[in-house]
């Protein structure tokens, strides 16, 4: 049996391989339901809906270690967009509700929002 | 055992739960959740669960949709009121009928999931259908936030119900006009924000959802946030920036909603603040 520092259990949790992380990121974000294109939710459930696959099926498909799967996900369901976002996040609910409020559906504003008042 | 009489348990339920605060409550068969993604499945919490009540309640006040400040929405997340009313209704059913109960823990388990596809679970009960912006819309109220008990309890069950709350027939003639709805317009995913679809014969299809956008959003000034300003202040090697950062804006305002976390859950509503369905009743005076 391998040490736990050997199974990537260094700090009393598992922690993912960051090149491990690198290799794989791309690949276990595209089997989940992070980006959802298409999915059919709304029709009759008639094999036309497609669900994201939990990380046990990628596990399997990728030849990965499920712990390692979850890491994997975790981690860059977090990194997908850069800290920039939640200054960009700001600056759009600023502009969204101003622009409802001044005239409600048909005035919503467009493109770029404008700086945040925070 | 004197036979039960399962439908006068399940009314006596449902009432319960509406006077305590639920605006919508309908019962669901938990088979049909079986095609969710292992882990997010009724039988995975509750063996031989043989009922789903869903509950539905606790909107947002309408003077809170109405107020200019963006920040007041932000703070008053009131879904812990659902979790409540749920614990509740779990409790009388296994004291009053000897029947296991559960209502669906609403954090998030061990993989940074939900431990339940709470959507689908309202979706099968008839309490509201999905929407293109994401959550359920009930056809009266809108938005709602949701609890779900599981149970061996065998009540007779509700089911979906027979007509699409989302699109509404005014995005439909938005959809037609513009070639937007509400929600896509505010939030479009080709600028920027997280929606994307087409209106066809009345249904949506073509959906997309960048939900890590959304979750940027949403949990905003949270755990989110909160790892991603963290990461930057360790990554920075001056002590004087680092503590800027740490005891800035936007770090401070991420721990006090974290310490809060049952009223600072939700923090953009931007879709629904534009969507018509259960805009009647956000409209006072």
């Amino acid at each position: 049996m391998t040490k736990p520092t050997e199974r990537g259990e260094i700090n009393g949790f598992h922690v993912v391989d960051p090149d491990l992380y690198e290799r794989y990121r791309k690949e276990v974000v595209a089997l989940t339901n992070s980006y959802q294109v298409d999915i059919n939710e709304f029709l009759p459930d008639d094999g036309s809906r497609k669900r994201g696959l939990s990380d046990a099926e990628i596990a399997e498909r990728l030849g990965l270690d499920i712990r390692d799967v979850t890491e994997i996900r975790v981690v860059a369901e977090h990194d997908e967009y850069p800290i920039e976002e939640y200054e960009a996040s700001a600056r759009f609910k600023d502009a969204a509700a101003e622009s409802y409020f001044e005239g409600g559906v048909k005035n919503l504003y467009k493109g770029d929002p404008p700086p945040t008042r925070r | 055992m004197e036979e039960l009489d399962w439908l006068s348990i399940k009314s006596g339920l449902l009432d319960m739960a509406r006077k305590r605060g639920a605006e919508v409550a309908r019962v669901g068969d938990p088979a049909l959740l079986e095609a969710a993604e292992p882990g997010l499945r009724p039988s995975d919490l509750l063996k031989d669960a043989k009922s789903m009540i869903v509950l539905g309640g606790a909107a947002p006040r309408a003077a809170e949709w109405q107020s200019d400040r963006v920040e007041v929405m932000e703070t008053t997340g009131t879904a812990d009121r659902m979790t409540a009313l749920g614990s509740a209704v779990a409790r009388h059913i296994e004291e009053t009928y000897g029947y296991y109960a559960m209502n669906v823990p609403t954090a998030t388990d061990q993989d940074d999931k939900a431990f339940l596809d709470f959507k689908a679970a309202a979706v099968v009960a008839g309490a509201g259908t999905a929407s293109l912006a994401g959550p359920i819309l009930d056809p009266t109220h809108g938005f709602l936030y949701l609890t779900v008990i599981l149970t061996t309890l065998p009540l007779p069950a509700d089911g979906p119900l027979e007509e699409a709350a989302c699109p509404a027939p005014q995005c439909v003639d938005m959809w037609e006009e513009q070639g937007t709805t509400p929600c896509m317009a505010v939030c479009p995913i080709d600028d920027g924000g997280c929606l994307g679809g087409e209106i066809e014969q009345g249904l949506i299809i073509n959906r997309r959802y960048d939900a890590e956008r959304c979750r940027d959003r949403v949990y905003h000034y949270w755990t989110p946030g909160y790892q991603a300003a963290l990461e930057r202040a360790l990554d920075e090697p001056d002590a004087r920036k680092r503590k800027m950062i740490l005891y800035g804006s936007f770090f401070t305002r991420t721990m006090w909603s974290i310490t809060y976390s049952g009223v600072s859950q939700g923090q953009c509503f931007e879709c629904i603040r534009a969507c018509p369905v259960g805009s009647k009743e956000r409209a006072l005076q």
